[in-house]
């Protein structure tokens, strides 16, 4: 077998994504993950399932849209059921003084290109039946929506093997070798692949793989809980979101009710150890069924947690990390990353592929901050004892 | 064994309680899936995918095939809910999905 | 890996395996032989089998058998992880407890009510009027 020209580490939905794009411009790739991927306990794993422009960094509006316009051929393009639904997404608020800031984003989205509009009071209300009387107003795009984000990573893996990319499960990424300044090889146990670079999309992970040549990279961990109910009659179209109170909600096609917003769970990432925190989920429900209260009835049947990797500003980090050469990084995305994964892995195989950046992703370099992180942002590391972390924003 | 089987010595059933909007009469003690099936109900949902009727299946509260709602509240298992005067269960009704 | 190729299953197809979701054998069967799944938790999260209101208790022996008949991990990569709760519980209930508006032992002994049955209490969103819950808080299933 021929040396792959790029090896993925990272089975998730960012590294499959980026794997498949890879060889659909013809290039060869092996894709290297520590677990049976969708595994659980991981970003993708934990995703809330949101194909959103809203709400996101400005920086990333671009992508969004890009994606956007892709997402409705996905499944088509991938030849797998995604469960994607294109329904709209409303963020309600529950002050008339959020109505300011939230018109604000809007004006800034609109102005990217995103459909998103402010509706209010009895607007809102035939907007969204069974929304809770208290929420004043809202930002709605009809063009945000969802999908299953399992079946979206095993697709974009299963597509790339069709055109003839190896994925490696149980095979970690443990090292990297370079010679005078280049990646040549990539390391599992002792195998050595030798390859023309490496791209590290393996959350947060990420860091600790990139520090061992000397790479800092500008990302943090949180760790994120879901929760799900069994079926209920059909009553939700749309995402819904609630400013202040951290919440997304969908009900599923298969008609149980998802409910996330970066509720913390516990655990080491280091460690492979995540645990559900029963007070998340109790605050959790409280505020799922104060906003949408005909779910109330609902039976709760399962709780689950993730690592997310975060980056500075919550944006992420993507490109070359410029030493060694063909040491390449797509991490960070700060628990809104899947929505934006077709395009990220277009865009990053491109680029690969031409060494051109594309303009899009010119916001996310990577080592943008040198030495002078951003405030709040520690450098990912090994890190020792329970490492709870704080409040993410998986939606 | 006494004299006549135990329904002839417990006389009539005269526990009053409602599925889907009709009356039954059961015995205190019965699950309302028992008092429903001795009543010719043995259907109380249709599953949320493919609309199959179903019912009580593995009766000891593991399977929640039997789930019924009750005061609003999802998932009640018939096969361990016992009836009692004025009960009111209803079906599930899910519109449902598809798989996914 | 040997994975045989898509076994003709005729009308055993539409067998239901998992009947909290209504996944039919022929969707088990598709989740190993086109999209890749070898170990039942993998079949879980892509065809939904085990995420039901049982979670697996029913048809997770059915999924380690059909996947061993497939030619794949007798063991199914081993039974489904649970995760809590242990058995479902009514949201309002949760929602409650989350609201400060129950203490824990309320709602533990609430949600051993509802799990015989006993509904009345649990799905209101005011606070307690006084003790909450109240009765036996052993047993529940």
């Amino acid at each position: 077998m021929r040396a792959p020209d790029v090896v993925v580490a990272g089975a998730g939905v960012i590294g499959a994504s980026c794997a498949y794009a890879l060889s659909r411009l013809g290039l060869r790739v092996t894709v290297l993950d520590r677990a049976r991927a969708p595994a659980g306990a991981t970003a993708s794993g934990a995703s809330a399932g949101g194909v959103r422009a809203q709400g996101r960094s400005p920086a990333e509006l671009p992508l969004a849209v890009a994606a956007l316009h892709r997402w409705p051929t996905l499944e088509a393009e991938l030849d797998a059921d995604l469960g994607y639904r294109r329904e709209g997404m409303t963020v309600c608020v529950d002050r008339p003084e959020l109505i300011g800031p939230l018109t604000r984003r809007v004006d800034v989205e609109r102005a990217a290109g995103v459909d998103a509009r402010v509706v209010l009071g009895e607007d809102l209300h035939r907007l969204v039946p069974g929304l809770a009387a208290n929420l004043v107003a809202g930002s709605y795009s009809p063009d945000d929506g969802h999908a299953n984000p399992i079946r979206t990573t095993n697709a974009f893996a299963r597509a790339a093997m069709r055109l003839g990319a190896q994925v490696r499960f149980e095979s970690p990424l443990t090292g990297i070798r370079t010679e005078r300044g280049r990646v040549v090889a990539a390391l599992s146990g002792d195998e050595a692949i030798p390859c023309g670079a490496v791209l590290v999309a393996a959350g947060p992970w990420t860091g600790a793989l990139t520090a061992q040549l000397g790479v800092r990279l500008a990302l943090r961990t949180g760790c994120i809980q879901m929760v799900a109910t069994g079926p209920m009659p059909h009553a939700l179209d749309q995402v819904l979101a609630w400013v202040g109170e951290g919440i997304s909600l969908k009900q599923q096609p298969s008609g149980g009710y998802l409910i996330g917003g970066g509720w913390p769970g516990t655990g080491d990432p280091q460690a492979y150890r995540a645990t559900v925190r029963p007070e998340s989920v109790g605050r959790s429900a409280s505020v799922a069924a104060r906003l949408f209260p005909p779910m109330a009835g609902a039976a709760v049947l399962r709780a689950w947690v993730g690592f997310e990797s975060w980056g500075p500003e919550d944006t992420p980090l993507i490109g070359p990390v410029g030493a060694p050469e063909g040491l390449w990084v797509a991490a960070g995305f700060s628990g809104h990353g899947f929505a934006i994964s077709p395009t990220v892995g277009e865009l990053v195989a491109t680029w690969i592929a031409t060494a051109e950046c594309p303009s899009a992703l010119a916001p996310f370099d990577p080592i943008r901050y040198g030495d002078d992180w951003p405030t709040g942002v520690e450098p990912e590391a090994v890190r020792e004892g329970d490492g709870t972390a704080t409040r993410g924003g998986g939606r | 064994m006494g004299e006549g089987t135990v329904h002839e010595q417990r006389g009539a059933p005269d526990i009053a309680f409602w599925f889907d909007g009709r009356a039954y009469a059961g015995y205190a003690g019965d699950t309302l899936a028992a008092a429903l099936w001795r009543a010719g109900i043995r259907s109380l949902r249709n599953s949320p995918g493919l609309g199959e009727a179903r019912g009580m299946w593995c009766g000891v509260g593991h399977c929640y095939e039997c789930r019924v709602v009750v005061d609003g509240v999802w998932g009640v298992r018939a096969c361990l809910l016992p009836i009692r005067e004025g009960l009111a269960a209803t079906r599930e009704t899910v519109d449902g999905g598809a798989q996914g | 890996m040997p994975v045989r190729g898509a076994p003709a299953l005729g009308a055993d197809g539409d067998l239901v395996v998992c009947r909290c979701e209504d996944v039919t054998l022929a969707a088990v069967a598709n989740a190993v032989t086109e999209l890749g799944a070898v170990t039942a938790d993998q079949v879980k999260k892509l065809t939904r089998a085990g995420m039901g209101m049982c979670q697996g208790r029913t048809c997770q022996g059915s999924l380690q058998a059909v996947l061993a008949q497939l030619g794949v991990d007798p063991a199914g990569g081993g039974p489904l992880r649970a995760r809590p709760p242990i058995r479902p519980v009514p949201l309002s209930l949760l929602a409650r407890w989350g609201a400060g508006l129950t203490e824990p032992a309320g709602l533990v002994s609430a949600a051993a009510l509802w799990g015989r049955g006993v509904t009345r209490g649990t799905v209101s969103l005011e606070p307690d009027p006084g003790t909450d819950g109240g009765g036996d808080a052993k047993g529940g299933r």
